[in-house]
Parts: structure tokens; C-alpha cells; sequence
């Protein structure tokens, strides 16, 4: 299901290999086609881009393909104008993962 | 028709589970696993935007599933930017609105749409979605001191099914048949008001002239009686 692009943090992002995931984060680091986030959980992800990153923030959300363990295909972003509390964020993350829960967020 | 209360009020949802929920026939209620949905917020982010003739169409994603939330143009162009430009692709809005199908194409009728300003509300608006569904399952949620939480106001009014025929008492008047009816129900000599008064001023702001008269309000309506003596109070049931 192309509409599905769930959430994750680094511990959660090697289920979806192949797949389309939106990864909030913190943009620790930047060259002229990647960048190098970190994520809620506190891990780093390499973002891969060509062209314009779009990035402007420093809390934004990626939305891209999942390559492997630890990078992505960036294929959009949402910069935010505030900051990002990223351990709440972990928190949400973990528990629509949660296998209880699963379900009744997703479909 | 009838139409549960449900019916009035205002559901969040994720997107996946605006998909989920379903009518039996046109004009049916909508429901999401057996539960009547009335008016649904959803939150999501703007990934495309197109203009029709008289209305517009919002595509949204939330991570769960897509949805479109559609609104109608205003009279002028001028009024429609005024109103609603600030909305744009790539932004995160909050739309509240009623469920509608148009052939086998499911929409919300958004009556409100804003920018969602705070990049939090996302992860709250899921939470609260979480916390509705999973109410609704499996009932009100118990803190540990045995109260129900903001959400579950409604539903623990109807698992109490005591209080029900108390409900058009004014509210220190429910209260006090509330700690009244919370007494262990061995306890014949009845309800020292001293304790009622205690624990009906937790609410905070109640004279004990207030107390004396909602007491004496509930004797004259025969709804409580003294017992051993003129300060123990029992429920009349």
C-alpha cells in the first residue's frame, strides 16, 4: 500500500527496507547531495538527495525510500519553524509500532 | 432515523481509519468498528492541492493512509485567497469535517481547515485517536486513584448507570449522592455528613451552607434520608 509511510526512529527503520518511511529528525550534517540526520532514538541516518535538498530547517521530517539500514532516498521534506521535542517524538513512535496498537493507528 | 449521540460529537481519527470506517447504505451513519461517528478531525500533511469548479480538494498524508479533505470555493476569488490561502502543499493542517462518499470515493467535508502550526500536534492528534479507539473498545480508562480520565467523561456516565436517574440534580446535589453511594453499603448507620462535607469540598469552593442546603433539598425531595440521627445520611433507593 503506497499510502503507507509510517513514522520511525532508527531501531525501526530496517523493517521497512524498500519501503516509504517518514523519519523526524535533527540535521546534524550537510554536503552537496546528503544529509546526515539524527533521529528520535537518538541514531544517525544518512539522507540521500540530488538537486535542491528543500532542507531549511534544523527539525524537519523526511519522507523518503528506505535504501538500507541507515539511509534513504530523500523524496520530500517538511521543515518545521520550531523545534522538534524528538523524545516525545520517540515515544509516539514506539507505541503506533507496538504491536497492541499497530492495528488500530494503521489499518 | 435514530441517531445516538454520537452523532454530535467530534471523532479524531488517523487517516487509515477514515478509510476503515464505512455506511451501510447512503445516508447511513458512519461507523468505525461498531461505533457511530459523527463529525471527524483528522491531521495531515498537504501533498497535493487541486482547484475544481466549486470546490477544492485537499490530498492528505499522515503516515497511516490518504485522504481527501474537500472544501467549497467562496463567492469571489478574492475571498476564497483571503479565507483559505495560507493553505499550501507541504503544509500540515487540521481539518474537521463530516465523512461523505461521492460514488466509491470517500471524502471529509471539511467545515474547518487551519494550518497545524505546531509540529507536536501531529503526534498528539495520534495519541488522541489512539486513546479514543482503544476507549471505546475496552472502556474508560482507571487511574490509579480510581478516577476516570478527561476523555472517558462521557462513557463513565454511562457505566455508572447509578448516577443516571440523578442526572437532572444540580451538580452538589449529584455530588453528594455520589459519596453517599460510594460508602461501603454495610455501613447502615448511614453517612456522617462530616464526611460528606469532606469529601464533596475536594471540588473546591463549597460552603457548608451550601452543603446544609443541598442536604435538605435532597431530604424534601425524598431523595436521602437520616438515619441513626440527624447527621448520618443514607440514599433512599
Amino acid at each position: 500500500m503506497s499510502e503507507i509511510n509510517p513514522r520511525v526512529n532508527s531501531a525501526i527503520l530496517p523493517r521497512f527496507i524498500g519501503k516509504m518511511v517518514r523519519i523526524p529528525c535533527k540535521v546534524l550534517t550537510t554536503t552537496d547531495n546528503t544529509v546526515t540526520v539524527q533521529t528520535s532514538d537518538g541514531g544517525e541516518i544518512l539522507v540521500k538527495y540530488s538537486g535542491d535538498g528543500g532542507i531549511s530547517s534544523s527539525y524537519v521530517e523526511i519522507i523518503g525510500q528506505v535504501l538500507d539500514e541507515t539511509t534513504v532516498r530523500k523524496a520530500g521534506v517538511i521543515n518545521f519553524e520550531s523545534e522538534l521535542d524528538l523524545q516525545m517524538v520517540d515515544r509516539v513512535i514506539r507505541l503506533i509500532h507496538d504491536p497492541r496498537f499497530f492495528s488500530t493507528v494503521y489499518s | 432515523m435514530q441517531r445516538t449521540e454520537l452523532s454530535h460529537s467530534v471523532r479524531p481519527l488517523t487517516l487509515a481509519q477514515v478509510n476503515k470506517a464505512h455506511q451501510a447504505h447512503t445516508d447511513a451513519e458512519w461507523t468505525l468498528e461498531g461505533n457511530e461517528i459523527g463529525q471527524v478531525t483528522i491531521v495531515g500533511h498537504v501533498v497535493n492541492i487541486t482547484e475544481q469548479a466549486t470546490n477544492v480538494l485537499y490530498t492528505l498524508e499522515d503516515g497511516t493512509g490518504k485522504v481527501e479533505a474537500r472544501r467549497w470555493k467562496e463567492q469571489s476569488s478574492e475571498e476564497d485567497a483571503e479565507k483559505w490561502g495560507d493553505i499550501q502543499v507541504n503544509q500540515v493542517i487540521r481539518a474537521t469535517g463530516h465523512i461523505k462518499a461521492f460514488g466509491n470515493r470517500k471524502y471529509v467535508n471539511a467545515i474547518n481547515i487551519r494550518p497545524s502550526e505546531d509540529p507536536h500536534e501531529i503526534y498528539f492528534h495520534m495519541m488522541e485517536a489512539l486513546t479514543v479507539s482503544l476507549s471505546l473498545q475496552n472502556g474508560p480508562v482507571r487511574g490509579p486513584s480510581g478516577n476516570a480520565s478527561a476523555y472517558t467523561a462521557q462513557s463513565s456516565g454511562m457505566a455508572n448507570d447509578d448516577m443516571a436517574e440523578y442526572r437532572h440534580l444540580p451538580p452538589l446535589q449529584r455530588e453528594i449522592i455520589k459519596v453517599l453511594l460510594a460508602q461501603p453499603e454495610h455501613d447502615e448507620g448511614g453517612v456522617h455528613v462530616g464526611v460528606v462535607a469532606k469529601a464533596v469540598q475536594k471540588q473546591g469552593g463549597v460552603t457548608g451552607t451550601a452543603i446544609s442546603e443541598a442536604l435538605d433539598a435532597l431530604m424534601d425531595a425524598g431523595q436521602i434520608f437520616t438515619t441513626s440521627d440527624d447527621a448520618h445520611f443514607q440514599v433512599s433507593r
